[in-house]
């Protein structure tokens, strides 16, 4: 992959969530560089999701720090919705607005967030909107669409808002198998493109072929982290080994 | 037959009071309806406000809140008329026997007890919205007010448009009561008209219908507004941006 | 099938419910002249009056009634709910001057009819308590003579027949004193009493407009009213107040006095002040005649 940067764009230190009595994230530690690809694996209950919801402050960490471009995201210094403006998430439900167009999904958090002219919001959109492949549905509700039409559009609306990382949770999971492939291929384009994105999947063929980075986490820990190779071809420890064989 | 020729008699000698009643009993109920929604969505936005963690905000918060509850359950949990009474003479008592000005208090009081309703309406309306709405609108880096105005509340207003337009229908019967205070609605002028004709049974007979003819002719209007609000059920794919006749129309499927 | 079924159940509760209404043996009132005579009858009152406290008090053998609104005295009468109901003698003069198959029992009080004092069936003037009104329209009112009470009564029911239609009959009362100079009175009556007070479409007769109303109050009550502002040097205001907020508007002062046919009883006097009576009526029983 061409010309990646060292800068850090998302730190996660210490970082412990818990809900309740019932402990979820145990101590994560993981630096995210300017244009890297990270596909988080593991079994479900592992944390994976729970660690992407707490980078864009859905949950809120019990523990530990996030700092984004060095500053802690929780402090006084940043706004949570600038920042959630920069740290844009795809979700396995799509979360879709379904009182607005496909269009308009992509416009408004523009207009509402960013402050951008409606004609400013819609060339925009438009643009991420033919990019995903969904032009022609622009005008439609999101109940008149498909799963993995409903995903392009959810990352259409995602990239409208130029962020810099894009948290990607389970993106494929609930899609009818015959649509995981358009929105992979969707994903796969934005690697290429240099989008920093952090992917929450199951789909060992995704992580193993795009990804820069592959984390394996279990129970609440980063059990592993490697180059896809390292992690897929000769992974160290022996949870790791045993999920891999369970799921390839 | 005399019983007809009665009730002509009476509306002939009485209609301009029948009409003025009616459009004030309209009136306090479209006015009071509206006044109550906005109660009802400004108390549900406020308590779905997520808690905040500074300890400040949390009790005025929770204070907020439990002012808000108290207000719902009163209101809801005794009768208009008494309200009526206790609010008009209330204020009479306290202000040297200067009364309120009839018509306001009638709106004010229809407004308040609609209000307690409606924010249990709205209240259920924003918990049966899928909570991924909220994500969605929280990740894009909405506010809380901006997830409201600009997702949750469009999509709450659609689903509770029916109860809307029940409680409207109440408030149109509901003034009624309005008339131990002395608001000159359809029926204080019916028991006027009544005093005066001594005709109990046609009289009221010729409000029972004027009544009906209203809320009937309400429930229609916006059963209309409730398929308009439901949106088309076809869309249009776009084929070419210069080409019109390329488009291609989708009805979806029922 | 089921639908059949709910029909004809339908049908026979109704049926039921009608054939249980129907079912009273009419007692004819027209020879009787005292209380004794109203054996055996359905008779009925308002409740919360004197004149139920004394139709259960002071009758044997009646089968007592009750109901909540004076209008639905006579509806009950009209439809055979009922034999007869007690009112008061002006309200019986304008009763059947409007229903020509009504008549009343002419009883007297403390003689034929029912004990009463004037406490009971006199009505009085009510103003605040402790107001200085009450001693000065004390005054006012010891200078109507009873001939002119009785004057302006007959022609107060002469008027309720057809109150917008303008009489030729010279008002029976009138004040001399035509300067208003000392502010506004401001006296609350239902306008809903015929005799005493009722609500008009027009000004006609000397009827007084209502506060806040396009309609119109007159009667004995609103005569009454006039010549005592007058004499009082005010001006008047009329305001229709419901019977049971008459006496909590006096009490938080948002008029002055109460005309409207009210008696001093007991338990009013503890929270107003009432004047002397400026009309004493006997309590009488309104039947149906029969074909």
């Amino acid at each position: 992959m061409e010309n990646k940067s060292t800068q850090t764009v998302v730190e996660l230190c210490h970082l412990e969530k818990s809900f309740g009595d019932h402990e979820v994230l145990k101590d994560i530690n993981l630096s995210v560089h300017k244009g890297e690809v990270i596909s988080v694996i593991g079994s479900s209950g592992s944390g994976k999701s729970t660690m992407l919801r707490c980078i864009n402050l859905l949950e809120i960490p019990t523990g530990g720090k996030i700092y984004y471009e060095g500053t802690d995201i929780e402090s006084k210094e940043i706004k949570l919705t600038s920042y959630r403006a920069k740290v844009e998430m795809v979700f396995q439900q799509f979360n879709l607005f379904n009182n607005m167009t496909a269009l308009d999904n992509c416009v408004k958090p523009q207009m509402i967030v960013l402050k951008r002219t409606r004609e400013e919001a819609e060339r925009i959109a438009l643009e991420y909107i033919e990019k995903v492949g969904m032009s022609a549905y622009r005008n439609a509700k999101p109940s008149q669409l498909s799963g993995g039409q409903k995903q392009r559009i959810a990352i259409a609306r995602a990239l409208s808002m130029n962020p810099d990382v894009i948290l990607f949770d389970e993106p494929t999971s609930a899609l009818d198998p015959e649509m995981v492939g358009e929105v992979l291929e969707v994903m796969k384009s934005l690697a290429k493109a240099g989008y920093t994105m952090i992917v929450v999947t199951h789909e060992m063929g995704f992580a193993r072929e795009v990804s820069d980075r592959v984390i394996f986490m279990d129970g609440g820990y980063i059990v592993e982290e490697g180059t896809p190779e390292e992690i897929f071809s000769s992974p160290k420890m022996e949870r790791t080994k045993e999920f891999l064989s369970r799921v390839l | 037959m005399q019983f007809f020729e009665n009730v002509g008699n009476i509306i002939t000698k009485y209609w301009p009071y029948f009409l003025k009643g009616l459009g004030l009993t309209m009136l306090i109920a479209l006015i009071g309806t509206v006044i109550g929604l906005l109660i009802g969505l400004l108390t549900g936005i406020i308590r779905t406000i997520p808690l905040s963690k500074k300890k400040v905000v949390y009790y005025i918060q929770k204070t907020v809140n439990v002012i808000i509850a108290i207000y719902v359950e009163v209101f809801r949990g005794t009768p208009m008329m008494v309200q009526a009474m206790v609010i008009y003479w209330g204020y009479a008592f306290m202000n040297g026997g200067n009364t309120l000005p009839l018509i306001p208090a009638g709106i004010f009081i229809v407004s308040i007890n609609t209000g307690a309703y409606m924010a249990e309406i709205v209240r259920g309306g924003i918990i049966s919205i899928d909570k991924g709405q909220f994500e969605g609108a929280y990740s894009v880096g909405m506010t809380h007010w901006q997830a409201m105005i600009h997702v949750i509340i469009p999509q709450v207003l659609r689903n509770i448009l029916p109860s809307i337009s029940n409680e409207f229908v109440i408030n149109i019967k509901d003034t009624s009561v309005l008339n131990v205070i002395g608001v000159m609605e359809l029926y204080y002028m019916a028991s006027k008209v009544q005093s005066m004709t001594w005709k109990i049974f046609e009289t009221y007979l010729i409000i029972c219908v004027m009544y009906f003819i209203m809320t009937y002719s309400i429930t229609r209007l916006l059963r209309l507004c409730e398929k308009k609000l439901a949106g088309k059920n076809s869309y249009t794919i776009c084929g070419s941006q210069s080409d019109p006749s390329a488009e291609i129309h989708v009805k979806e499927a029922e | 099938m089921k639908r059949i079924l709910a029909l004809i159940l339908t049908a026979v509760l109704l049926v039921g419910c009608l054939a249980s209404c129907g079912g009273r043996d009419k007692v004819d009132l027209s020879s009787a002249t005292n209380l004794d005579d109203l054996k055996g009858a359905t008779i009925a009152a308002q409740t919360g009056t004197f004149h139920l406290e004394a139709l259960e008090g002071q009758t044997e053998g009646v089968t007592v009634k009750e109901y909540p609104d004076f209008d639905q005295l006579l509806v009950a009468l009209n439809n055979g709910a009922i034999d007869g109901y007690v009112a008061e003698e002006p309200t019986a003069y304008a009763v059947i001057a409007q229903n020509a198959d009504l008549a009343y029992i002419a009883l007297k009080n403390n003689d034929t009819g029912f004990t009463a004092t004037d406490a009971d069936t006199g009505i009085a003037v009510a103003f605040k308590t402790g107001s200085a009104y009450v001693a000065t329209v004390n005054t006012i009112l010891a200078g109507i003579s009873e001939q002119t009470r009785a004057a302006l009564m007959q022609q107060a029911v002469a008027l309720s027949v057809d109150p917008d239609t303008v009489s030729n009959d010279a008002p029976v009362l009138v004040s001399s004193n035509t300067n208003t100079s000392n502010g506004t009175l401001k006296i609350a009556m239902e306008c809903a009493y015929k005799p005493f007070n009722w609500s008009q479409t027009t000004s006609a007769n000397g009827a007084v407009k209502i506060q806040g109303s396009d309609l119109y109050a007159n009667g004995y009550d609103v005569q009454i009213a006039k010549y005592i502002a007058a004499e009082l040097g005010m001006a008047l205001e009329i305001h229709a107040v419901e019977w049971d907020s008459l006496i909590t508007g006096l009490e938080a002062g948002t008029y002055d006095g109460i005309i409207a046919g009210m008696s001093p009883t007991a338990d009013r006097e503890e929270v107003v002040d009432f004047t002397d009576c400026y009309y004493n009526s006997n309590l009488v029983i309104i039947y149906k005649k029969s074909n």
